[in-house]
């Protein structure tokens, strides 16, 4: 057609993640372990310091995974159904699904809390309480540290094993240019899919649901899912937007019409966050059951309650109404604004969701929350910069890569 | 044989045939966005290109504004929102409030479902016939039809077209410029002229049956309005009286009318022999409770005289009619806190949840509760178990019945729970075991 020209990409011309700085990883990596370990170290002296410190890790673990899961399920679907478009960006959603590795080494520490005996974080690893309360007693067989660690181990083995292969597979076409490898990802996206769905399912329930006594919510596991998409559609947009801006990406191969789809990713994320968090509410409001009510109780009142006014509003209300306009999300500025607005409001709600259940009364939010944000932060952009090196910010050989560049949005 | 020359008058007058537009065919869809860019460019306003399939980037080179439907959408979403908070106020809190265990009559969070549903519903239409109306569709009739190349268009040919109403329009100009685009071919495109009414037959049609579907509708409102002695109006008869038995009605099939039938005289239902008074009722067996039947247990039975029936005075069992042990205390305890815990509470002094919530409703002037006494009352305390299983079994006062929900010995087992529990309120050092007494005495 008449408006554009394939464009002939190589590894020179679209640049690779090693252009992004000087060695980054490793200020990254030491500013990480620095803030994370004083953060410990400041909480060290007193108990409530100390649980408070590791509700926060929690929390911030929690974030950060989110973003790699989101990417990880959004690739496989990508593959699945064939897409073309989102070609140009899907290496960098493939970094960001990375996140993964260094996610693992995260998570040791709280399996060293679980087997520590350590009992102010999951009633089921305290045995006063599970003597005390027949649900948990009953709960025994699958919430133990054995099982608990099992399961954990799956997990990471399947989200680092995954996104590592689907790296490995979409770099090496980089090289070959081999057309059978999309092919074979088609099938790989498929049990991705599968994998990932009860994967992340099952750890929202070990991880957070199971931070309550009594409480359960059938649907958890999609509201987590939802998260993922909100953590990661943002972090993506922002990355993209982010290397448009200082030219290391080239607006002919990522064009506005890519930023329009990666927005309306975003929006859509946002909905369907929306969507099951009130659908979780309104099943409780209407059932109406102790044991389940009693979660939204402690959420509703005080600061929580402020705080859960402020994410029907702003993570739902507001940002439903101000990207809803497409000439919004075909600009750049404002999305970049909104895609920092949406982490914002992706990590207040896992706030929410986490740290009721340490401090039910007040909101005890402080400066061990930003340390650990930090350091977990630059904990994963460390790890997955060393893991990216000098792969290219695009997959220059994918077969589907001259569709995506010609894509026009309707 | 003699020609007749027909009327000259009855013939209706010659059509005039009519320039509508003129049409340039194009090779390719290249060609065709360049040439729409020239015509963008020199003014022209009514006009359009016509393409076998969707063209990228025709938007722009035609220079056409982006709809305007998503805003007609979103006007539509937010009516029907709010059209189903209206709905819904009025339906639940205004026209007929019906109390549902003590929700509120009207509330947001209920409502988001149908809010949702409509706005997406009322969106979708906005969608569907705003966008028939602003392409102004549907269009029984086009001239461009009698263009016979012109047919190739929904195949593999590329058009411009038009149309001479355009302010800019002069047929040698209009000609000139679109040659100089090099069209593979220049048309024009005539409208022959002829009536293009829609046929007079349609509106009458049309008009008979507006006029038939009012009839369904006036004879329900007949049949509403008036009243009439003639029988129901059954829209499936056979479903409506279908040839079985049902309970509690009347039956030709039998000599004695019954649909219902009753027990053969002198036999007795698997499982319903249930001879043993002090088990099954409560009562000390033999000739002390010959006098008392079924029915005087039942809750507010009366007697032959129109009296009350007071059981207090019944020679009710004093003993457990079964073993005691613990395990039918445990199963008791278990049973207790499902069935009978709500509203008495725990302790048994009458304050389960439902009671506060109910005595709170009934402070509100919303419903009357009667909230129930206490276990460690005397009146209660003094019971003889056996009238403590028949409270259960049968109720009293205000309490229902359980014998349908608890089996027999699960309903001595709550007796049994309900000692305990009266004894913890009522017990001296003496009833402490000499092994226990010496344990507390010792301190912790
Ligand atoms: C729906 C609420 C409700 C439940 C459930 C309920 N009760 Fe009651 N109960 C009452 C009320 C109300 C009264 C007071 C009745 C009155 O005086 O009108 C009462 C009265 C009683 C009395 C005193 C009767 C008397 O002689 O005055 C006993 C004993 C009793 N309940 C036992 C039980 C046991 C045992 C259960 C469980 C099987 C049970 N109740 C379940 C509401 C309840």
């Amino acid at each position: 057609m008449a408006h554009h020209h394939p464009v002939k990409l190589d590894a020179e011309t679209v640049g690779n993640f090693n252009d992004l700085g000087e060695a980054p990883e490793r200020t990254a990596l030491i500013v990480g372990v620095i803030a994370i370990a004083a953060s410990a170290f400041l909480s060290a002296f007193s108990a409530v310091n100390w649980q408070h410190f590791l509700f926060t890790y929690l929390v911030n673990f929690c974030y950060v995974l989110t973003f790699s899961l989101g990417a990880f399920f959004f690739i496989a679907v990508q593959f699945v159904i064939r897409v073309g478009w989102s070609v140009v960006v899907r290496r960098i959603m493939e970094v960001v699904s990375l996140g993964a590795l260094p996610c693992a080494i995260l998570f040791l520490p709280l399996l060293a809390v679980v087997w520590s005996g350590y009992t102010g974080m999951w009633p089921w690893n305290d045995p006063k309480v599970i003597a005390e309360n027949h649900l948990v007693e009953r709960r025994d067989d699958w919430m133990n540290p054995t099982m608990f660690t099992l399961r954990a181990v799956f997990y990471f083995l399947v989200w680092v094993g995954m996104t590592r292969l689907i790296f490995k597979k979409s770099t090496r076409q980089d090289v070959t240019g081999d057309p059978k490898i999309t092919n074979q990802m088609e099938g790989w996206g498929a049990l991705c899919i599968f994998l990932f769905a009860t994967t992340a399912t099952f750890a929202a329930f070990d991880w957070i649901v199971s931070l309550d006594k009594v409480w359960f919510s059938t649907i958890f596991g999609v509201y987590f899912f939802a998260g993922c998409l909100v953590g990661f559609s943002s972090l993506t947009n922002l990355i993209v937007l982010i290397l448009l801006k200082t030219g290391k990406l080239s607006p002919s191969v990522v064009t506005v019409e890519h930023r329009h789809n990666l927005s309306k990713i975003m929006f859509f994320a946002t909905c369907f966050w929306g969507y099951n968090a009130f659908s979780q509410y309104l099943l409780y409001w209407y059932a109406n059951i102790p044991e389940e009510t009693g979660w939204f109780l402690i959420r509703e009142k005080g600061g929580w309650g402020f705080l859960a006014y402020v994410l029907i509003f702003g993570h739902f209300a507001i940002p439903f109404l101000g990207m809803m306009s497409r000439a919004v999300k075909r600009n750049a500025n404002l999305m970049i604004f909104w895609c920092c607005y949406m982490l914002v409001m992706h990590w207040l709600d896992l706030y929410w969701q986490i740290m009721p259940n340490m401090s039910p009364d007040f909101i005890p939010f402080g400066i061990t929350e930003v340390l650990v944000l930090v350091g977990m932060v630059a904990f994963v952009f460390a790890g997955v910069m060393w893991q990216a090196g000098g792969t290219p910010l695009v997959a220059i050989k994918d077969p589907r890569l001259d569709e995506s560049i010609a894509f026009h949005d309707i | 044989m003699a020609i007749v020359e027909s009327d000259e008058v009855a013939k209706p007058p010659a059509a005039q045939p009519k320039l509508v537009s003129v049409l340039a065919e194009f090779a390719g869809p290249r060609e065709l966005m360049h040439a729409a860019e020239k015509i963008r460019d020199s003014g022209f306003t009514k006009w359009d290109c016509f393409t076998p399939f969707p063209v990228h980037g025709i938007d722009d080179a035609m220079g056409t504004k982006r709809t305007k439907l998503p805003f007609i959408v979103l006007c539509a979403a937010i009516c029907g929102g709010t059209t189903a908070i209206a709905m819904q106020w009025f339906c639940n809190a205004y026209d007929y409030p019906f109390m549902i265990s003590g929700k509120p009559f009207f509330s947001l969070p209920s409502s988001m479902p149908v809010v949702f549903e409509l706005s997406v519903l009322f969106s979708a239409f906005a969608t569907l016939f705003g966008m028939l109306g602003l392409n102004g569709l549907p269009q029984l009739y086009n001239a461009l039809f009698k263009v016979d190349n012109f047919r190739r268009v929904t195949d593999d040919k590329f058009f411009l077209g038009i149309e001479t109403t355009d302010p800019k329009f002069n047929v040698d100009q209009t000609k000139t410029l679109l040659n100089s685009l090099h069209p593979v071919l220049i048309e024009e495109c005539w409208d022959s002229g002829e009536t293009r009414a829609i046929p007079s037959i349609f509106f009458k049609t049309l008009a008979m049956l507006g006029l038939l579907a009012i009839v369904p509708v006036v004879m329900v409102a007949q049949l509403r309005a008036l009243p009439s002695n003639l029988p129901r109006l059954h829209g499936q008869w056979d479903m409506d009286h279908q040839p079985k038995l049902k309970t509690q009605k009347h039956s030709e099939l039998f000599v004695d009318g019954r649909g219902m039938r009753l027990p053969i005289a002198n036999t007795v239902a698997f499982g319903e022999l249930k001879t043993d008074r002090s088990f099954y009722n409560g009562l000390q067996g033999g000739a002390a409770s010959a006098e008392i039947t079924d029915a005087m247990l039942l809750r507010g039975a009366v007697a032959a005289n129109g009296e009350p029936v007071n059981n207090g005075s019944f020679p009710w069992v004093t003993e457990f009619p079964l073993e005691v042990d613990e395990q039918l205390m445990a199963r008791g305890r278990e049973r207790y806190g499902i069935y009978c815990a709500p509203c008495h509470g725990y302790e048994g002094d009458g304050n389960g949840l439902i009671t506060q919530r109910a005595m709170e409703l009934t402070g509100n002037g919303r419903g009357a509760w009667v909230k129930p006494v206490s276990y460690h009352s005397d009146p209660i305390r003094m019971q003889p178990v056996g009238k403590l299983f028949n409270t259960v079994t049968n109720g009293q006062g205000r309490m229902p019945g359980y014998a349908s929900q608890i089996p027999e010995k699960d309903r001595w087992a709550i007796v049994l729970y309900l000692k305990a529990l009266m004894k913890s309120r009522d017990a001296s050092p003496d009833d402490v075991p000499a092994d226990v007494k010496e344990r507390l005495s010792q301190g912790p």
